[in-house]
């Protein structure tokens, strides 16, 4: 009997010790990533899946939305981050009014770095580009077709990648503090390429949200030769986001997934 | 015999006796007691379900506020359960006659002490799940759970209040050696720095004194984020609230990760507890029931000289209340009550509560500024402050009878009738409820800046209140004692205990509405209506009164002792 309640308290004892120990240890390897990975981590906390939808809006008339998900998964090979990203747009195309959809997805490993790529640029007539890209040794390779026409291929290096929007891209992240600067290199639908978008966190605000006062934090974001400045709630959802010239006319605008997909 | 079976086998023929017992109450006493707890897991079900899903109603942060409100709640309970825990397991493991019983057979100390323990953390913390699992399944149905979110949260939650239980005892364990060494006035010192501090640090976490009064959703997420131990990942409420919110969304790695690490910690408290009762809690339990006690009293004076005619003559407060049966019995009920630490750390909790009531209220929007929002602002803080009021008689007052015990012969023998006691009890519940009752009242009207009309009217509505609920509470602990009981928050929880605070709260929803009534007919301006209203409350309190002071008097005179 009394070797049995050495071998109980022995148990109990190495049982807490390794849950202490995975706890402390998952804390350190959050805070040993760089701000962006962190930032990624406590945007997703203990939910799978977060989405945000945005309308957009120009001159205060709304021409379209754009929305972006991104979900945790654990496949057999370990784990994975899928993130999807889906625009829709009325431009004026060489003086024609078109509308442009985008719809994509980029899976991530653990370390954010991509897997594989799909991306679909398409308006009123039909598919314009189909890009794709999958992971090639220690590189990330990546095909532009026009239907069964390759109009282009490169080798991009093996980094952490964000899928842009074809606008300013929004970051995952949650978490943000006054005078943080993140560098993350987004994929860009658009110019079917890489570019490094610069975040740098400005100041802490409290503004009208949702009709009532809210904290959030003012950030601004470079792009391309573009600047956006943007309203985060410390949890990393985007309310608004307002950008410079050339695109000094567009406003975007939080809203629900219904509200955003459904047609006019 | 094994004597923790047989300890066992004790306790579960007589909780069966209770259940058997419950069958010969009258009908009405179990209904009411039923509809009442059936009303409050309702009812707490329903406001969370209101409140998550108007938070929920902000796209923006909604989500995540609702988040940081579970992981508030678990932080809230936390400190409650071991607040209550250490008050809870000193008085039931070192101080109640129970253990002195268990303590003169052949049984182990571990025994006796994982047996009072386990008293202990389930009386602590009952009422807790009673009241958590609604708000829980409110939070579930907001986010559309599965059935396996109800199964882990009724799994993490009971883990929790294990860990909290497990802690409030150890911290217990760990004072009761200092607290002996203390007098009184150490201990009151001690305990008003703590709450002190406490409630600097409860202030600044809301950042109060930045806000107007419309602010109180940003307010709520600024005390959330800042409470940082709260979100500290070796904090146990942040490992339950983390496992609950995991397990809403369907994240069940998560819900073992955290739920795991929650287990791991509440286990790890039996090998040290059983540690501490096989080597320290026998000595331990012998220094504090005071029989190896050291003499703290000083040197006796010498009969006849001034220092002993004042050692006999007694403070001066009670010897301005004269001589006779009156003053000597409330002094004794005063002492008891002061001897208690139990008594006393729930008094001042009690305090604290109304404290923070109060400060609350500095922070009413300003858009409650039309006279009917201002009305509908005024009754419902004559609702709080009556049932504030209804908790303090409850816990207090009701009692007070209970508490003489198997002793009550010895009042038995007193010259005096035995409703004597009742209504001693009586003006003697009455005066200090009406102190606190009306120092509430007026504070929290000056506060609201009511009108003078307003602010006669609830100094008045709560002379009635306090009328009604101490009649109540004397008449109803007269009628339902509970003498073989010497923990009086076990006697406020027993079947009459229940009784009783369900009975006040229905008193108290007619005395207010019978205030109320003029102003919901005839608008806010209601003119010589408010005179009536007065007049049937008073009407209403008188027979109320007559009521449950002839059923508290008519079963005391019936009582063989």
């Amino acid at each position: 009997m009394k070797r049995l309640g050495t071998l109980i308290t022995t148990a109990i004892v190495l049982y807490a010790g390794a849950m202490n120990w995975m706890v402390y240890e998952r804390q350190r390897s959050v805070s040993s990533l760089d701000r962006y990975r962190a930032g990624v981590t406590t945007f997703l906390g203990n939910e799978l899946h977060r989405e945000q939808w945005m309308g957009i809006y120009r001159n205060h008339k709304r021409v379209g939305y754009t929305g972006y998900t991104i979900e945790k998964m654990f496949p057999v090979e370990g784990v994975e981050i899928q993130t999807t990203m889906e625009s829709r747009m009325d431009i004026d195309l060489f003086g024609k009014p078109q509308t442009l959809d985008i719809n994509g997805s980029l899976v991530l490993d653990e370390t954010m770095r991509p897997l594989t790529l799909y991306m679909d640029v398409s308006g009123s007539t039909g598919s314009f580009i189909t890009i794709s890209g999958k992971r090639e040794g220690e590189h990330f390779g990546v095909e532009v077709r026009r239907g069964n026409l390759r109009l282009l291929r490169v080798e991009l290096p093996l980094i952490e990648l964000h899928l842009g929007n074809g606008l300013v891209p929004n970051l995952p992240v949650s978490g943000y503090k006054v005078g943080d600067v993140f560098e993350v290199p987004c994929f860009d639908p658009l110019f079917m390429g890489r570019a490094v978008a610069r975040v740098e966190v400005l100041s802490r605000e409290v503004k009208e949200v949702d009709g009532v006062q809210a904290e959030v934090l003012i950030l601004e974001t470079r792009f391309r030769d573009i600047t956006a400045r943007s309203w985060v709630t410390p949890g990393g959802e985007l309310i608004r986001q307002e950008f410079g010239p050339p695109l000094d006319d567009l406003l975007l605008r939080r809203e629900t997934r219904k509200r955003s997909t459904q047609r006019p | 015999m094994n004597p923790a079976l047989a300890l066992i086998r004790m306790r579960v023929a007589s909780l069966r006796n209770g259940a058997q017992n419950v069958g010969k109450d009258s009908i009405a006493k179990v209904f009411v007691v039923l509809f009442g707890l059936g009303n409050v897991i309702g009812i707490g079900y329903w406001v969370s379900a209101v409140s998550f899903r108007f938070i929920e109603s902000f796209p923006a942060f909604g989500a995540s506020l609702n988040a940081k409100i579970v992981a508030l709640l678990f932080f809230a309970l936390f400190v409650l359960v071991v607040l209550s825990t250490v008050i809870v397991t000193y008085s039931t493991v070192f101080l109640a006659r129970e253990t002195d019983y268990l303590f003169q057979h052949p049984i182990p100390p571990r025994t006796i002490f994982f047996l009072k323990l386990a008293e202990a953390i389930a009386f602590s913390s009952w009422a807790t799940l009673f009241l958590c699992m609604p708000v829980l399944v409110a939070f579930g149905v907001l986010r559309k759970a599965g059935p396996l979110y109800y199964l882990q949260c009724a799994g993490i939650l009971s883990a929790f209040l294990m860990f909290a239980g497990f802690t409030g005892a150890t911290i217990s364990l760990l004072l009761a050696p200092v607290l002996r060494r203390l007098t009184p006035l150490q201990f009151l010192g001690l305990g008003a720095m703590a709450l002190v501090l406490l409630g600097w640090t409860f202030l600044y976490s809301f950042g109060l004194w930045g806000f107007k009064g419309d602010n109180n959703l940003l307010l709520l997420d600024r005390f959330t984020s800042r409470l940082t131990a709260m979100h500290s990942p070796y904090f146990p409420s942040q490992w339950a609230s983390a496992a609950v919110l995991a397990a809403a969304a369907g994240n069940h790695r998560e819900v073992l990760f955290h739920g795991s690490t929650l287990l791991a910690n509440t286990l790890l408290f039996l090998p040290m507890l059983a540690w501490y009762s096989d080597r320290l809690y026998g000595r331990q339990w012998v220094s504090l029931r005071g029989f190896s006690a050291p003499d703290r009293k000083g040197p006796i004076p010498v009969v006849g000289t001034p220092a002993a005619r004042a050692a006999q003559r007694g403070p001066l407060a009670w010897r301005a209340l004269g001589k006779g049966p009156l003053p000597a019995i409330t002094l004794k009920d005063v002492l008891l009550f002061a001897r208690d630490p139990a008594q006393v750390s729930q008094s001042i909790l009690f305090l604290v509560l109304m404290v923070i009531y109060s400060l609350s209220l500095l922070n009413i929007p300003d858009y409650f500024s039309s006279p009917t929002l201002r009305l509908v602002i005024y009754f419902a803080n004559l609702g709080a402050v009556c049932m504030i009021l209804s908790s303090f008689t409850s816990r207090f007052l009701f009692p007070l009878i209970s508490l003489e015990g198997r002793a009550f012969w010895i009042l038995g023998l007193a010259p005096l009738p035995r409703t004597y006691l009742l209504h001693q009890k009586a003006f003697f519940g009455l005066g200090v409820s009406l102190f606190l009752g009306i120092v509430l009242v007026t504070v929290s009207n000056a506060v609201l800046n009511s009108t003078p009309g307003l602010f006669l009217g609830a100094i008045y509505t709560m002379f009635l209140a306090a009328v009604c609920l101490t009649a109540l509470s004397t008449g109803l602990g007269s009628a339902y004692p509970v003498l073989d009981e010497d923990n009086p928050a076990r006697i406020a929880v027993g079947l009459g205990g229940t009784l009783n605070f369900f009975a006040s709260a229905l008193s108290l929803a007619v005395l207010i509405t019978l205030q109320a009534f003029p102003y919901l007919i005839f608008g806010v301006d209601p003119g010589p209506w408010v005179g009536v209203s007065h007049l049937l409350s008073l009407a209403f309190t008188g027979l109320l009164s007559a009521f449950a002071f002839g059923l508290g008097a008519r079963a005391l005179a019936r009582r063989e002792f």
